[in-house]
């Protein structure tokens, strides 16, 4: 059941092309709620980084309540379960929630097009299947739901995108290299806890400044309305995307930004939201966006746990950040992000 | 634009893909994109490249297998072909060894994190 918001819909009968959509593996969901600064993330993730857990995806926030989120493999959540919860125990920590078997559908390239991911989120939240979270890489937009609802998502978003004939499957399928490599049994992954790095390497970095970025809060139906103000504004590009559900049916928005060529937009957005009932939104100037990636991020466990460490022990304050895809995003307020770059360059390298 | 040359990139690490096209693109090349060695065959197929930069480790198709592949094909022998490999001499693995102990025709291969300055090198030196 897709919404029939005209922002939704095919344009001319033509679908927007998309390169690939991928479903993970089964997951497991932990939100860690309230979590009031980087200390406590950095203990959070302290304690799946000793243990060699991977994780697949973080996001974290500070607005409307600080919170952190995180995926990692099931199996290998279950099976470190005790050692986990008795790590977090020992600092006061436990997750608020616990979901699973969830599944992540992964699809690219978005190429940062508002387009593409406005009508990513109506299809998303407007499908009424569950949405845990949606939050964005490089490339791709993350979509997590119950790892059963996958093919059901993919559907609903099939209905407005397409993907090129003889596209990859959606499910992971063994290549011969693979099979030789494991005897036929799961998937060999390049990475994972292979690298042995004094300092751990990356593809580059960029740091963003000036940027607007747009937080709300609003249940299903007030945030496709949200969606509809933003299609309005015509914003061309975005930077940077996260999307929380909860139990309760409200959604948390995160949005960011470049305002350089589309002046007026911040205004116009502000005018928009303003006008939609039981929704709490901030639209924030001069946010600063640093974003770094390397390889096989999501098979090297203790990437986030090395950036944060070193932004909370130089007591650098950020509002957000997503880790997704192979790449990280950190959000701060004006004038902060020369200072992360400077300490994260003290852990990470472009070799 | 015409005469620009096409680089196939392919590779199941989308934000990498990603990352290369932008670097490709601002060095004035075209760039297509596959996601798996199925998909970059058909690439090929619809558009010959005039380089391939190519990933290992994918899932339904191989890199290895597919550099086998238009190695021994008459029409696409001579497609320079870049292998990536997450196998440097930082990484200890006793499961993924380099070349995985067989012997490829590729024409050059770059470990992975990739410099990119040093690939767009190796890229220009097999065109």
């Amino acid at each position: 059941m897709m919404d029939e918001r005209s922002y939704l819909q095919p344009e001319s009968g033509r679908k927007l092309g998309l390169g690939g959509i991928k479903f993970s593996d089964a997951q497991s969901r932990l939100v860690f709620r309230p979590v009031g600064g980087l200390a406590a993330l950095s203990r959070i993730l302290a304690a799946f980084a000793g243990k060699r857990i991977n994780l697949h995806q973080l996001v974290f926030r500070k607005i409307p309540v600080g919170g952190v989120e995180l995926y990692l493999a099931r199996n290998a959540y279950l099976q470190n379960r005790s050692l986990i919860d008795g790590e977090l125990d020992s600092h006061g920590l436990a997750p608020a929630e616990v979901a699973e078997p969830v599944g992540t559908l992964t699809l690219f390239p978005h190429a940062s097009s508002m387009e593409v991911l406005l009508k990513v989120i109506g299809i998303a939240v407007g499908s009424g299947l569950p949405v845990h979270s949606m939050c964005s890489s490089l490339s791709a937009l993350c979509i997590a739901t119950d790892a059963e609802r996958l093919d059901e998502l993919a559907g609903a978003l099939l209905e407005v995108f397409s993907l090129p004939d003889g596209h990859s499957p959606f499910r992971y399928e063994q290549s011969d290299l693979d099979r030789r490599l494991t005897g036929g049994q799961g998937r060999i992954v390049e990475t994972i806890a292979r690298y042995w790095e004094p300092v751990i390497r990356i593809y580059g970095s960029s740091l963003k400044t000036g940027l607007t970025g747009v937080s709300v809060s609003a249940d299903g139906d007030r945030l496709l309305e949200v969606i509809g103000e933003l299609a309005d504004c015509r914003i061309a590009r975005f930077l940077m995307v996260e999307l929380t559900g909860t139990e309760s049916g409200r959604y948390s928005l995160q949005l960011i930004f470049d305002p350089e060529h589309q002046h007026g937009a911040a205004a116009a957005l502000s005018f928009g939201l303003e006008r939609i009932d039981n929704i709490e939104y901030y639209v924030w100037k001069g946010l600063e966006l640093l974003f770094f990636h390397g390889p096989h991020f999501q098979d090297r466990y203790g990437v986030m746990h090395t950036a944060v460490a070193a932004l909370s022990e130089a007591s650098v304050e950020i509002s957000s950040a997503i880790c997704s895809g192979t790449g990280v995003h950190l959000v701060a307020k004006e004038e902060a992000g020369r200072h992360m770059l400077d300490v994260l360059g003290e852990v990470f390298v472009v070799p | 634009m015409s005469d620009q040359q096409l680089i196939l990139v392919v590779d199941d690490d989308t934000d990498l893909v990603e990352a290369l096209a932008m670097k490709l693109e601002s060095e004035n090349f075209a760039v297509a994109k596959a996601y798996d060695g199925v998909e970059g065959f058909d690439k090929i197929k619809e558009r010959r490249p005039a380089l391939v930069i190519l990933d290992v480790m994918m899932p339904r198709k191989d890199g290895y297998q597919l550099c086998d592949e238009l190695k021994n094909d008459a029409g696409y022998k001579d497609i320079p072909i870049i292998l990536l490999t997450a196998v440097a001499e930082a990484v200890n693995s006793t499961n993924y060894t380099h070349m995985g102990g067989k012997t490829t025709l590729a024409d050059d291969y770059v470990p992975k994190p990739i410099d990119l300055d040093k690939l767009m090198e190796i890229v220009r030196d097999n065109l």
